[in-house]
C-alpha cells in the first residue's frame, strides 16, 4: 500500500488524538467506576460544622475514635486509638493519655513515654459546605493538615 | 473506498454526500454537537447512577460524597450538568438553523421528531434538576411544576402525575429519578435513531435549488469534519467542567423558601411571563409557540426546497421565529438576573 507522507502524518495525528481522548476518559471513568470502597459512606464521617472548632482546641469524638485538633491556622484529625494495644486514649492538658497502660502522647500525638512506641496516626480531612469530613477508612502516619483560613472565610455561612 | 472497512460508523453514513454538506455555514455542525453532548450525558449519567440514591434522606449526602470524597466525582457531575445545558443551547441553535434555512420542507416527519426531541431535552433537564435534593433544585421544581398547573383541564392532573402527589415530596424524587434514568434515556435512543435515520431517508442535508448536484465520497472528509466538531465539543465541555463548579446549596427545606424562588433557568422566561399574566403568559403564549412550531411546515407555502439561509419568500415566518427566540431570551434574562426579593425588578449592578 502506498501512503504519502502527508497522509501518514494526518492519519497518525488523528489516531493519536483519538487515543489520547480515549485514554483520558478511561482514566477518569475507570477511576470512578472502581472507587466504591473509597467512596463508601462508611469511609467518611461528618464530624460537625467546621466553625465549631476554635483555634487551640482539641475536640474528641469517641464514637469515631478520633479527635479534631485545631491550631491557629490548621485543622487535622488524629486517631485516639493507642498504638500500644488499642485502648481509647483521653484528651489531657498537654496531649493524650492512655488509661490502660499509661502511655503518654504529646499534643500532636508524639510519644512522650511508653509503653507505646509509635505516635498516634492521623486521618485525612476535607471541608465541604462548612462541614468537616474525616476519612476514617485509612490511618496515615503523617499529619494531614487542612488549611483553616478557608474555614474562617466560610464562618457563619452555615 | 474499499468495502472491507465498512464499520458501523461508515454504515450509518451515506457513501456519497453533496459538497455543500462540508461547508461549515450549512449546519455549523450543531447536530454533531448535540450528539456529542448526548454521548457525554449517557456516559456521565451511567457513572453517577453507580453512586446516587434516590431517597429523600440520603440523596443530598450522596451528592456531597460524590463531589468531595470521590476522585473525579466532581468532574463527572460538572460534565453531566454542563453537557445538559450545552445540549439545551445547541439544540435551540440547531432548531433555529433548520428553521431559518427552511430545511423542514419535504421533511415534515423529521421536523416533528425534532420538536419531540426538543421537548425531551426540557423533560430530561427538568427531571434531573430535582435529584440533588438541595434548596435550589427543590424550589425550582416546586415553582416549575406549579407553572404546569396553569394549563386548564389537564394542568393539575399533569402536575399530580409528575409529582406523585399534590406536593413535592419523597414520591416526587422517586418519580423524577424513574423518568430521568429509565424513561428518558430510552426515549433518547429511540427518537435520536429515528431522527438520524430520517435524515438519510430524506436524502441527506437539504440543498437549495440550483446548487451543485455534484457528490463526493463521505469518507474521509465528512468523518474528519464530524470528528473535529465532536472533539471541539468535548474539549469545551471538559474545560467548563474543570473550571466551573456546579454549586450545591443547603439541603432541601420545604419550610424555608428562598426569596425569590425561581424555576430552572430555561423555564424562568415562562415564569417571567406568568408574573405579568397567568392566562396570556402561562397559557396563551407558550401554547401559540408550540402550535407555531408544529404547524409551520403546513403554513409555509413558499416555493423551492429548503437549505437556503433567510430565503426571501420565507421572510415573515423567519421574522416570527426570530421574534419568539429573542423574546424568550429577553424574558429569561429579565427573570434570571433582574428579579430579586419579592420578584421586584432591580438592575443587577
Amino acid at each position: 500500500m502506498d501512503v504519502s507522507r502527508r497522509d501518514f502524518l494526518l492519519k497518525g495525528s488523528i489516531t493519536i488524538g483519538v487515543a489520547a481522548v480515549a485514554g483520558v476518559f478511561s482514566w477518569i471513568f475507570g477511576s470512578v467506576w472502581t472507587a466504591p470502597l473509597r467512596f463508601s459512606s462508611a469511609g467518611w464521617v461528618q464530624v460537625s460544622p467546621v466553625d465549631r472548632f476554635l483555634p487551640g482546641t482539641v475536640t474528641p469524638f469517641p464514637e469515631y475514635k478520633l479527635a479534631i485538633i485545631r491550631t491557629v491556622s490548621q485543622i487535622g484529625a488524629i486517631s485516639m486509638e493507642c498504638t500500644h494495644l488499642g485502648c481509647l486514649v483521653n484528651v489531657v492538658d498537654r496531649g493524650f493519655f492512655c488509661p490502660c497502660h499509661s502511655s503518654n502522647f504529646g499534643p500532636c500525638g508524639e510519644v512522650y513515654s511508653g509503653p507505646a512506641d509509635k505516635p498516634l496516626p492521623w486521618y485525612e480531612v476535607a471541608e465541604q459546605e462548612g462541614r468537616l469530613w474525616v476519612y476514617v477508612g485509612e490511618k496515615v502516619a503523617k499529619p494531614q493538615w487542612l488549611d483553616a483560613s478557608s474555614v474562617d472565610n466560610n464562618r457563619g455561612r452555615v | 473506498m474499499s468495502t472491507r472497512k465498512r464499520n458501523f460508523l461508515v454504515h450509518i453514513h451515506p457513501p456519497m454526500i453533496r459538497e455543500r454538506t462540508l461547508t461549515p455555514t450549512a449546519t455549523f455542525g450543531l447536530g454533531i454537537v448535540c450528539l456529542t453532548c448526548l454521548a457525554v450525558l449517557f456516559l456521565t449519567g451511567l457513572t453517577l447512577l453507580l453512586y446516587y440514591v434516590p431517597e429523600q434522606a440520603v440523596a443530598y449526602d450522596r451528592i456531597l460524597h460524590i463531589i468531595t470524597t470521590l476522585r473525579f466525582g466532581r468532574l463527572v457531575r460538572n460534565l453531566h450538568f454542563h453537557a445538559a445545558n450545552a445540549l439545551l443551547i445547541a439544540g435551540a441553535f440547531h432548531t433555529m438553523r433548520v428553521f431559518l434555512t427552511g430545511s423542514y420542507k419535504g421533511r415534515v416527519l423529521n421536523w416533528f421528531y425534532g420538536v419531540a426531541l426538543w421537548h425531551l431535552i426540557l423533560l430530561s433537564i427538568f427531571t434531573g434538576y430535582l435529584l440533588p435534593w438541595d434548596q435550589r433544585s427543590y424550589w425550582a421544581i416546586k415553582v416549575g411544576s406549579s407553572l404546569a398547573a396553569y394549563y386548564p383541564v389537564v394542568g393539575s392532573s399533569v402536575r399530580q402525575f409528575l409529582l406523585g402527589g399534590s406536593e413535592v415530596g419523597p414520591e416526587t424524587l422517586l418519580r423524577c429519578f424513574a423518568w430521568h434514568v429509565a424513561a428518558v434515556p430510552g426515549l433518547w435512543l429511540v427518537l435520536t435513531s429515528l431522527h438520524l435515520w430520517r435524515v438519510r431517508k430524506d436524502g441527506g442535508l437539504a440543498a437549495p435549488d440550483g446548487s451543485s448536484e455534484a457528490r463526493i465520497p463521505a469518507s474521509p472528509l465528512l468523518f474528519r469534519a464530524e470528528l473535529m466538531v465532536a472533539f471541539s465539543t468535548l474539549a469545551i465541555l471538559l474545560a467548563l467542567a474543570l473550571f466551573i463548579d456546579i454549586p450545591i446549596v443547603g439541603r432541601a427545606d420545604p419550610l424555608r423558601p428562598p426569596n425569590p424562588a425561581k424555576a430552572p433557568w430555561f423555564f424562568v422566561g415562562i415564569q417571567e411571563m406568568v408574573s405579568h399574566s397567568a392566562v396570556i403568559g402561562g397559557l396563551l403564549v407558550p401554547g401559540l409557540i408550540a402550535l407555531f412550531l408544529l404547524l409551520c411546515p403546513f403554513v409555509d407555502r413558499s416555493q423551492g426546497s429548503g437549505g437556503r439561509w433567510f430565503a426571501r419568500q420565507r421572510l415573515s415566518l423567519n421574522l416570527v421565529f426570530i421574534l419568539i427566540g429573542v423574546s424568550q431570551v429577553v424574558f429569561i434574562i429579565i427573570g434570571q438576573f433582574f428579579r430579586t426579593t419579592n420578584w421586584a425588578l432591580t438592575a443587577p449592578w
